[in-house]
């Protein structure tokens, strides 16, 4: 198992099983990487990038590399996960790409505001959404470079 | 004795009459005097007794008295007649003197007996002069006589002490005459002759008391004289008595010593009997006088008396006379300033007065009279020809109309038109009255005449802007400040239904509906201000009760200082109106609702449409999802129809998302706002064909795209037409080797229509009007895949721009489809 504090390195927010295992097939298929964990509703995305709850032990200093983020969630929704990510200066830095089945223009427009660093849309077609899933990680795991770690701890 | 010799008694009515006749006497006196002396001398010279001694056997005058009182009467003549110039005063002083100086001397002799021969001068040696005893002589009474008469000559208009000392020495020298003629009459001798002395004769003492008493009333405005001569009681009593006085004494004298002489009686029954005859005679004069005098002093008292009254009478006549005389000097006074009046108000009123002699035919006129007339000054000559001269044609005949109706009547009254001289028309109003002659015929008008076309046109102006006001369809009210309704036209009439009589006077406020005190008096705070009230909508109340929305707007209303004397408001019937607003209100009301529920489905539609894209794609992507992974990860356990049926459920999927793009994508055209812009339709086909690359792998296309416009379109909603009619294009060309899709624009009926023509399968015009139906297909979806929304979804499109789609097609042939937006712009030469 890997080490939740250090070795992240995507955050996917999902909360529909389905589309979490399909995702995640999708991404394991391209073979870029097995560091993905997985949170189910906005809260514990926050308490996750916030370090904070049953994340206490991580840090700051280990934030991942992408978050894919699903905007319907529970709890809390995915803008408001987006908003309070991309306004505290600990966490703004962190890439996260709107993962969603929706193509309305006011997720697009409301995302781009809140300072989503992509959209994508979930394609119905698996083939396509494979290859989406791999064109995305190719890019944000292997192409970009990634924030550098914040000075201290938490 | 002064009284006497005092100046001036008052000589009474006459005082000419009575110098007149004092001067005779002294002429006469004189003369007497000249005669005397010159009888004596003559008879001297001739020896005639007579002239020297008057009555024979007397003593005989001595020549140098003769001499003496010729000169004395000269010198008195003199005194009396000529006027007086100073040579005479002066000869006749000489004279005077020398008669003194001879008197003087005698005197002189006598008394220091010196014998100077004054007396032997002349004719001494004439018979008769020497004497039986003595020659003649001057005797000393003469000479004391021409002393005293030679001063008073010489004194005669001399003053001493407010008298004159010539009456006195008159008087004195009289009473020696007096004396001697006395003394002749008595035939007492010592009277007239001193003891040896020969005596004074008689003609010489009448001479001389002529003298005296010529002397005396030489003057006859002064001394005793003048109260001698006056026509007062005093010299009227003078003139009776005085004569009497001395001569009855001397009479009576001389009758008493002829009956003593006669023997008739004794010595003192004469004196008794003189005295008192003397006493009887003087006593009835005095008597008799002083009856008259009383009777003329009654009756002078009772002239007095009458003639007080009739003075009294007289005051009492002059005091009326003088009223008289103020009042009418005040009627003067009142008719002149009444006339400045008029002239001044026919001047200021600019009215000319006139007055036609009706039988001369000339009439007087005021200067501004004529000046209406047109005439800088008065014309000569005025009559009525010349005035009907200027007056118009038109108003000829009434103008003569009225002149007979005044004939009759007597009063004239008209207007008319007149051409003044400077040919300028004007409007006269002229007035008159008419006067008769006894007979009653009219010989005379007089009347005024004003020039009344300011009034007249502004009469005109007022008919108008009342024609204007009463005709008008919107209600006219005036009232006054006190609120009382002053005028009401005729649309006030239609819209409250009052008739003018019986709105005029009353109060504005019956036209309120109950509580409207508060907006009146709102209204008319801001009237009486100078305000004008712009309209605004209120209620009023009809006279059938019923109430009316009406518009109001006021104005005040001025006089001609300014003064606010009330309000005019215009009324108008809103009711249409109101009912109008009304029914836009419930309409918009409506409409609120309308849009309001709109908006509440809209927002639904967006929820659900959301919900859709979201909820809907994912179980389809899970289905297509896990189909897959099915496929690939588990393909060895799978036989190939098992495989088969998975690729069933993965097609299924795929469908069912394209469905909901479909449908996503056909309600956001419905929803959203048009963004209209200037669009290159060639730029977007050709991204269109672009995009189709993919699709269009393998296959031989050939892709004629023609002279495309600009458009004034939703870019967005633009593209996906074109998506639409080049995918179907391509897709139902599939079957033909080469597949031509054509794309222009044509011009029909004036506007641009843009096509998309195929040579693919067509379709047949009988199930035309389907082709744009929302899930309506013509062709089976094993042949050609296709949910049936894309041409719904172009129609929404192209009917949202305000066009029209449609399309022609051959059954195997190939297809076209045309559309049009109406907001186009003609093709601006671009060229692809």
């Amino acid at each position: 198992m890997m080490d939740l504090t250090k070795e992240v390195e995507i955050l996917l927010v999902e909360d529909n099983p389905d589309d979490m295992e399909l995702t995640q097939h999708a991404l394991r298929a391209g073979s870029l990487c097995n560091r993905i964990h997985v949170a189910r509703d906005g809260e514990e995305a926050m308490d996750f990038l916030f370090c904070r709850g049953a994340y206490a032990d991580r840090s700051f200093n280990h934030p991942v590399h992408l978050v894919l983020l699903d905007l319907k969630l529970p709890k809390v929704d995915g803008m408001e996960v987006l908003r309070a990510l991309k306004s505290d200066p600990r966490t703004r830095r962190i890439p996260v790409i709107i993962l969603t089945s929706s193509r309305e223009e006011k997720d697009l427009m409301r995302g781009y505001d809140l300072g989503a660093n992509g959209y994508a849309q979930k394609p119905v077609d698996f083939d396509e959404f494979r290859e989406a899933v791999h064109q995305l990680g190719l890019y944000w795991l292997v192409v970009n470079i990634p924030p550098p770690p914040l000075q201290g701890e938490k | 004795m002064k009284h006497f010799f005092s100046e001036n008694h008052e000589v009474g009515t006459s005082p000419l009459r009575s110098t007149h006749i004092g001067r005779t006497v002294a002429r006469f006196a004189a003369l007497a005097a000249i005669l005397f002396g010159s009888l004596a001398l003559l008879g001297w010279e001739f020896g005639i007794e007579l002239f020297k001694s008057l009555i024979p056997g007397f003593v005989a005058m001595n020549p140098v008295t003769a001499l003496a009182l010729i000169l004395a009467g000269v010198s008195l003549l003199i005194q009396g007649t000529v006027e007086s110039g100073w040579k005479t005063r002066r000869m006749s002083q000489v004279l005077a003197s020398a008669v003194l100086i001879v008197g003087l001397l005698k005197l002189a002799g006598v008394l220091f007996r010196w014998n100077l021969g004054i007396d032997q001068i002349l004719f001494h040696d004439k018979p008769g002069f020497v004497g039986a005893t003595l020659p003649n002589q001057i005797s000393p009474n003469a000479a004391a006589a021409f002393f005293l008469i030679g001063s008073a000559l010489l004194l005669l208009d001399e003053k001493f002490r407010g008298g004159r000392p010539s009456q006195f020495l008159a008087l004195a020298a009289s009473i020696i005459p007096l004396l001697a003629i006395i003394g002749y009459a008595d035939g007492t001798r010592w009277l007239y002759g001193i003891a040896a002395f020969i005596p004074l004769s008689l003609n010489a003492a009448m001479a001389d008391l002529a003298l005296c008493i010529g002397i005396l009333f030489v003057r006859p405005d002064v001394g005793l004289a003048s109260l001698f001569l006056s026509d007062s009681a005093g010299g009227i009593t003078m003139r009776r008595l005085l004569p009497i006085a001395v001569a009855l004494p001397i009479l009576l004298g001389g009758i008493r010593m002829a009956g003593q002489r006669a023997g008739l009686y004794g010595n003192e029954f004469g004196a008794a009997l003189t005295s008192m005859v003397d006493i009887v005679v003087l006593a009835t004069l005095v008597y008799l006088n002083a009856k008259r005098l009383h009777h003329a002093d009654l009756g002078e008292t009772k002239a007095k008396e009458a003639l007080i009254r009739l003075n009294e009478s007289l005051q009492h006549r002059t005091t009326e006379l003088e009223a008289a005389i103020a009042e009418r000097k005040q009627r003067e006074e009142e008719l002149w300033q009444s006339e400045q009046r008029l002239t001044l108000a026919s001047t200021a009123g600019e009215v000319g007065v006139w007055d036609l002699d009706l039988v001369a035919d000339r009439a007087w006129r005021s200067l501004q009279h004529d000046r209406i007339f047109g005439y800088e000054s008065l014309l000569p000559l005025w009559s009525q020809e010349i005035f009907f001269s200027h007056v118009v044609p038109e108003d000829f005949e009434l103008v003569k109309q009225r002149f007979e109706e005044a004939m009759r009547t007597g009063r004239l009254d008209f207007e008319c038109r007149i051409i003044r001289a400077d040919q300028v028309e004007r409007w006269i109003n002229a007035k008159g009255e008419g006067f008769r002659s006894e007979q009653g015929q009219l010989i005379r008008v007089m009347g005024v005449v004003a020039d009344i076309t300011e009034r007249k046109r502004g009469e005109e102006m007022r008919e108008r802007l009342a024609a204007l006001v009463d005709s008008s369809g919107d209600a006219i009210i005036a009232k006054t400040l006190d609120g009382k309704i002053s005028a009401w036209n005729r649309g006030a009439e239609k819209l409250f239904g009052y008739t003018a009589d019986e709105a005029e006077g009353k109060p504005i406020m019956m036209l309120f509906p109950p509580g409207g005190m508060n907006e009146e008096a709102a209204i008319m705070a801001r009237i009486e201000r100078g305000e004008t009230v712009d309209s605004f909508d209120t209620t009023r109340i009809r006279k059938d009760g019923k109430p009316v929305d009406v518009s109001v707007a006021l104005s005040p209303i001025k006089d001609s200082r300014g003064g606010i004397v009330g309000a005019s408001k215009i009324v108008r019937d809103i009711t249409e109106r109101r009912r109008a607003e009304e029914r836009l209100r419930q309409l918009n009301a409506e409409l609120e609702e309308r849009a309001v529920a709109l908006k509440a489905a809209n927002q639904e539609l967006e929820a659900f449409t959301y919900s859709v894209s979201h909820d809907l794609r994912a179980p389809l992507r899970h289905i297509a999802g896990f189909s897959k992974i099915l496929t690939e990860d588990f393909a060895p356990h799978l036989p190939a129809e098992g495989r088969r049926m998975v690729e069933r459920i993965s097609a299924g999927a795929r469908n069912a998302g394209q469905l909901v793009d479909d449908l996503l994508s056909l309600s956001r055209v419905g929803r959203t706002e048009l963004k209209l812009e200037i669009v290159g339709l060639k730029g977007v086909v050709e991204g269109v064909v672009r995009d189709l690359e993919g699709d269009a792998a393998g296959r031989e296309i050939e892709w004629r795209i023609g002279e495309l416009p600009f458009l004034e379109c939703d870019a967005a909603l633009l593209k996906q037409v074109m998506i639409n009619l080049l995918g179907n294009a391509l897709k139902y060309t599939r079957p033909r080797a080469k597949a031509v899709i054509e794309t222009g624009t044509q011009v029909q009926d004036g506007q641009t229509v843009v096509y998309v023509r195929d040579n693919g399968v067509g379709f047949s015009m009988k199930y035309a009007d389907k082709l744009f139906g929302v899930f309506q297909r013509l062709h089976r979806s094993e042949d050609f895949e296709g949910t049936g929304v894309g041409l719904a979804t172009v129609q929404r499109i192209v009917h949202k721009h305000g066009g029209r789609v449609w399309a022609e097609a051959v059954l195997d042939k190939g297809a076209t489809f045309c559309f049009t937006l109406s907001r186009r712009l003609e093709n601006e030469g671009v060229v692809g």
